[in-house]
């Protein structure tokens, strides 16, 4: 029974030793090997007034994806760029929160209707993002936010009508 | 003895691990270097901005310069805060409709910033000011509402890059009221180290490189 269970420890410790290296890799692949000490106190979310989580750059910085969905909740923009952006992206339509593309086939509303974001792809969240270094500020780390914001707008850059690379 | 040369031989593969680590991190982030030329700044001009109202919104032209920016509108209340809302110019114009309820609310002191505060907090307003009404009531009573380029308060990176060369607090550049009621920044080319950040840093090209060493 002992070494069954000492088995099992082991076993444990060498999947949660290759989960963690897994994880440092992929930080250190996306180039951002700073987010291992993120530890998610949220001092940051509340200091964009476009309504970013920086938190979600972060998860895209972790993940090693660009196309994480992050909060962006008040991005005002016009329906039809917003669609043209992501058709998947998410807004406040009319009251509701749906996707871009289902505000104008399903809802209706005209393509020239200012809407304001809700969830948006971390990449086009960077591409909204002001680079005003709020969130760096807020940061209790001191932890450089700008840096993956500045990596995932120079990979791909959003739809340059609505860049704000100013 | 043996424990000790089995402990330290561990110690000496996780201090390897680690420094491999910390040698990986700074080779990984070696391309994010700025680079700061030195030359003088030079200062966007405030915007001029003409005001159309209408029953239930006000439409405001803009140059066509401005395409695509976002900008602050603001109005002046009567406690002499700042409302402002955080707008994007389309083919050369910004509206601003009724319910449009403003993103920050800044105190003055003076000529001088005394405090701001962030009116949307993720999903949620913590107060609603309707901007449609502070535009208009700051007509109605003569008071200071138009376009802000320059993201002050809520931006201070200039004023970070010039507090990262110059220590005390007498810096070549500083952000005051302007008497149009827009914050813009005031700078005093005599004390300006030619550093180079605030145009690199300045997200909204306010402040841009003017390329010349005398600043012409």
């Amino acid at each position: 029974m002992k070494r069954t269970l000492i088995k099992l420890n082991t076993t444990m410790m060498v999947v949660l030793v290759l989960f963690l290296l897994a994880i440092v890799a992929n930080a250190l692949a996306s180039r951002q090997p700073w987010v291992l000490f993120c530890y998610k106190c949220k001092a940051c979310n509340s200091s964009c007034i476009l309504g970013i989580d920086p938190q979600g750059f972060v998860d895209a910085a972790l993940a090693g994806d660009p196309h994480v969905y992050i909060y962006a909740t008040n991005v005002k923009l016009q329906l039809s760029k917003a669609a043209a952006i992501d058709p998947d992206m998410i807004v406040t339509a009319a009251g509701k929160k749906v996707s871009a593309r289902a505000a104008l086939d399903e809802l209706h509303i005209s393509p020239a209707t200012e809407v304001v974001t809700y969830q948006v792809q971390a990449r086009h969240a960077a591409g909204f993002c002001f680079r005003c270094g709020a969130c760096e500020r807020a940061c209790v780390l001191g932890l450089p936010l700008l840096r993956e914001i500045s990596q995932l707008r120079g990979k791909e850059p959003v739809d340059a009508s609505v860049s704000h690379d100013q | 003895m043996q424990v000790c040369l089995m402990i330290s031989k561990s110690a000496l593969k996780v201090s390897l691990i680690l420094l491999g680590l910390t040698v990986a991190a700074f080779i990984v982030q070696k391309s994010f270097r700025e680079e700061f030329p030195g030359n003088y700044p030079k200062f966007a001009r405030p915007v001029d901005a003409n005001f159309e109202f209408f029953n239930r919104q006000v439409r405001i032209a803009v140059p066509d310069e401005l395409n695509d920016f976002r900008v602050f509108v603001f109005a002046h209340d009567s406690r002499g805060h700042m409302q402002a809302i955080i707008k994007q110019v389309v083919d050369g114009t910004i509206e601003v409709r009724e319910g449009d309820y403003a993103d920050i609310d800044v105190r003055f002191d003076g000529s001088q910033v005394a405090g701001f505060e962030i009116l949307k907090r993720m999903d949620n307003y913590t107060r609603e000011t309707d901007m449609f009404n502070a535009l208009k009531e700051a007509r109605v009573n003569g008071r200071q509402a138009g376009i802000q380029r320059c993201l002050y308060p809520l931006c201070t990176r200039c004023i970070e890059g010039c507090r990262s060369v110059i220590s005390g607090g007498d810096l070549p550049l500083e952000m005051h009221r302007g008497p149009d009621g827009a914050i813009q920044p005031v700078y005093s080319k005599g004390k300006c180290p030619r550093c180079g950040k605030c145009f690199v840093w300045c997200p909204v090209n306010v402040i841009t490189n003017t390329k010349s060493l005398l600043g012409k």
